[in-house]
């Protein structure tokens, strides 16, 4: 039968469909559609061997040398079985060793306790186009993923290329990660063990966390339309916060459900009673965010206005009353804070390479004298910077610092507090336009609003980890002549000294031959 | 064991007799220097302490490195059995009182040690990384690093040997290892953006996840040196069986 010399090929497939099949079994432990086929197409493999090969089969498996070959199998097989049993054991500890000098790959006891305490499973897609690099949010994912016990999983998704998916996440910057257990979805976007562990607590412990939006003076309110705040509106929402509307001279007492209060950009000032609710508010350990346009845009005197005042005598913190002018920037109005002017501060601590760009802004002072109150500036403009006081000049296209009036730069443009006693936490940034849709996504901006609001709902750090401080290595560029130096000797001298070795070896043997 | 020994040491002098092998080397340290200084001098025309403060670490020559070993380790196995086989020299071996897995073993231990030389070569890259930051690099993810080279290319070795034994060409030899190097590795890469269970085998199997998440990281995991022991040990038990199945048709 012409079919027979084909026989041994259906031995040799059904050996490999075996060995297959058990490779699967070994990582999935229960019968799938792949093992299946696996194990049917070794069977057919097997039963053409013996039905086409009839005088050979049964000498396979008894005679001398079949005997011989019969052991050599089964020991093979053996030895396979105790790898894969290897495996399985090694796969099942934990045992690992970090050996980076900053113990990058190793999470704190306060995250592992975390992660291993998550009763659903929770799914973490990075959104990271091929512009930025991925690998700090790799390594703490799989981190957080090793210590799981498989209640985290994680995938990488291009934006760039999956822009739907990006989208349906409501993603709307590159290098978020987006953590979602069950219905209920967590931002992150700065891979840190801080915030990542920050945002799993949110997600195991959803409490409502409510930002009220101070109306009644023209202020701005975030809103679904293009051109207001959408874009600040969809990340606050994204990050489970719920946005309402609060009318102080229509209810005068702040709800005792809010997270935090903000006004954004108030056109008139406001009224005694209403700052009485706030001071209130905030003795109580509430948390206030204002971001407030140069008094001259507004029509508004800072000396008369009554939350200023509030603000200069329980804060320590005074608006000047001025426009802050860039001679460098493009127009300038527009104004940069320096990313070497950043405070220590969780707001800003992520900034450190990154500017932000205020439109229209004025400086801020502070006053360090009051001791219940920690003050921290946590951004400045550049020295040459000034804050511009003759507005009337300024409409008239004349920007020259005036030496006796106006200021100059380095000036403070954002400062956060926190009241020591009561813990109330307080924002203030001299400018309202960074935080519109036209600036949201410029630079630093997103990064310094929505961690100012976390930091004042006291979001950002629900957790203290003890982590090693990290290392910051700096790149000492050599001079033209070292670097040609590295040049010669990596890719001239070490592969020509190879060479050169057998060179002299070959003639040695050539020699001594 | 002794003879394994002994075939080892055979096998390691008669590297420093080819002059294939010192062509090899001397291409493999060429192609890395090019690309190690290749990529310094972008980080350098690009580095700003402030704006673009990222430093060039191992990763600049670990990553070249194990793509060039992947072309490399084909060739330094390629003549271990297939050069005794063609040479007829395999059945004196075979008939001297050497067992089997002495002689699979030996051929191994030769090609690991030659290749071992080659790796230390490439120290010279770190040295100079080190030099050029400060506070230095981190010798600890080095380590790592190296340590999952070793256990990477002592499996991409033994499959070399293995496929060796079964043949005599040793063209034939290379492209074979070379193919079932590169299915190991491509399809490791191409697993790990699909998220379907039925390939968790497959993927397993593959060598990135056991080296890309873990040792080029900065740590070792016992899974993963279980995992290169074990497919080195099985590698070597295929040759092991190769060469005894020339007895089973005798």
């Amino acid at each position: 039968m012409k079919l027979k010399k084909y026989a041994p090929f259906g031995l040799y497939l059904s050996l490999v469909a075996l060995l297959v099949s058990g490779s699967i079994y070994f990582v999935q432990r229960r019968l799938t559609f792949p093992l299946e086929i696996s194990l049917g197409v070794g069977l057919v493999g097997l039963v053409f061997y013996v039905l086409f090969d009839t005088k050979r089969a049964p000498r396979a498996v008894i005679g001398d040398r079949a005997r011989h070959r019969n052991d050599t199998i089964i020991s093979t097989l053996a030895i396979i079985g105790i790898l894969a049993i290897m495996n399985y054991l090694a796969n099942k500890t934990l045992l690992r060793w970090d050996l980076t000098q900053n113990k990058n790959n190793t999470l704190s006891d306060q995250s592992v306790q975390v992660i291993q305490s998550l009763t659903d499973s929770v799914q973490a897609r990075a959104f990271y186009s091929q512009n930025i690099p991925d690998e700090k949010a790799r390594t703490l994912l799989e981190n957080y993923k090793f210590h799981s016990r498989g209640k985290f999983d994680y995938q990488f998704i291009d934006p760039v290329t999956n822009p739907i998916a990006a989208k349906e996440a409501d993603v709307t910057r590159d290098g978020t990660i987006v953590l979602a257990m069950g219905n209920r979805i967590e931002h992150v976007t700065s891979p840190s063990e801080q915030e990542l562990t920050s945002a799993l607590i949110r997600l195991t412990n959803p409490g409502k966390r409510t930002i009220y939006f101070l109306t009644g003076h023209g202020e701005s309110i975030p809103q679904d339309q293009e051109g207001l705040y959408s874009q600040l509106r969809q990340n606050l929402l994204s990050k489970n916060y719920a946005l309402d509307t609060l009318n102080l001279l229509d209810q005068p007492d702040i709800p005792s459900t809010a997270t935090e209060v903000v006004i954004l950009n108030p056109l008139k000032p406001l009224t005694g009673s209403e700052v009485s609710a706030l001071s209130a508010y905030l003795d109580s350990g509430g948390a206030l965010i204002l971001l407030s346009e140069p008094p001259a845009v507004t029509n508004s005197d800072p000396i008369t206005d009554q939350l200023w005042e509030y603000l200069s005598t329980d804060w320590g913190i005074d608006c000047e009353n001025n426009i802050l002018i860039d001679p460098n920037s493009a127009p300038p109005l527009m104004v940069i804070s320096q990313p070497l002017g950043y405070s220590e501060h969780p707001i800003t601590a992520e900034m450190s390479n990154m500017v932000a760009v205020f439109p229209t802004a004025h400086s801020l002072a502070i006053d360090t004298s009051l001791q219940k109150v920690d003050i921290t500036e946590l951004a400045k403009t550049s020295a040459s910077t000034w804050g511009e006081t003759d507005v009337t000049g300024l409409r008239n296209q004349q920007m020259k610092p005036d030496a006796e009036t106006d200021q100059n730069g380095p000036l403070t443009i954002a400062i956060a507090a926190q009241n020591l006693s009561t813990g109330a936490r307080l924002v203030v940034i001299g400018d309202a336009d960074f935080a519109n849709d036209e600036y949201f996504q410029a630079f630093g901006n997103s990064d310094l609003i929505t961690k100012a609001i976390d930091w004042a709902a006291k979001q950002d750090n629900l957790i203290n980890l003890n982590t090693e401080p990290d290392i910051t290595r700096v790149l000492i560029p050599p001079t033209q002549s070292v670097f040609l130096l590295i040049v010669l000797i990596v890719t001239i001298l070490l592969p020509v000294s190879v060479i050169m070795i057998g060179i002299i070896v070959s003639l040695r043997r050539g020699k001594s031959g | 064991m002794h003879n394994a020994w002994t075939i080892a040491r055979r096998e390691y002098r008669l590297y420093f007799i080819s002059p294939i092998a010192y062509v090899v080397s001397a291409l493999f340290l060429l192609i890395l220097g090019i690309i190690f200084v290749s990529q310094l001098d972008i980080y350098l025309r690009f580095y700003h302490p402030v704006y673009q403060p990222t430093v060039p670490d191992i990763d600049i020559f670990i990553g070249p490195l194990i793509s060039i070993l992947l072309f490399v380790t084909p060739a330094i196995t390629m003549r271990s059995v297939s050069e005794e086989k063609k040479n007829g020299t395999i059945e004196l071996l075979l008939t001297a009182p050497v067992r089997d897995w002495e002689v699979i073993l030996g051929k191994w231990v030769g090609t690991f040690l030659f290749a071992l030389t080659l790796l230390g070569m490439t120290l010279i890259y770190p040295l100079i990384l080190n030099r050029l930051l400060d506070p230095g690099i981190d010798w600890g993810a080095l380590i790592a690093a190296y340590s999952g080279l070793i256990l990477l290319v002592a499996t991409m070795l033994a499959f070399g040997v293995a496929v060796s034994s079964f043949f005599s060409n040793q063209i034939v030899t290379y492209f074979a290892t070379l193919s079932i190097l590169l299915f190991f590795w491509l399809f490791g890469i191409f697993l790990q953006s699909t998220s379907s269970s039925s390939f968790e085998a497959l993927r397993y199997l593959s060598f990135p996840p056991h080296i890309v998440t873990s040792f080029l990281r900065g740590f070792i995991t016992l899974k993963d040196v279980v995992y290169f022991l074990s497919m080195t040990f099985l590698a070597l038990l295929i040759g092991k069986t190769s060469l005894e199945m020339r007895r089973w048709r005798e």
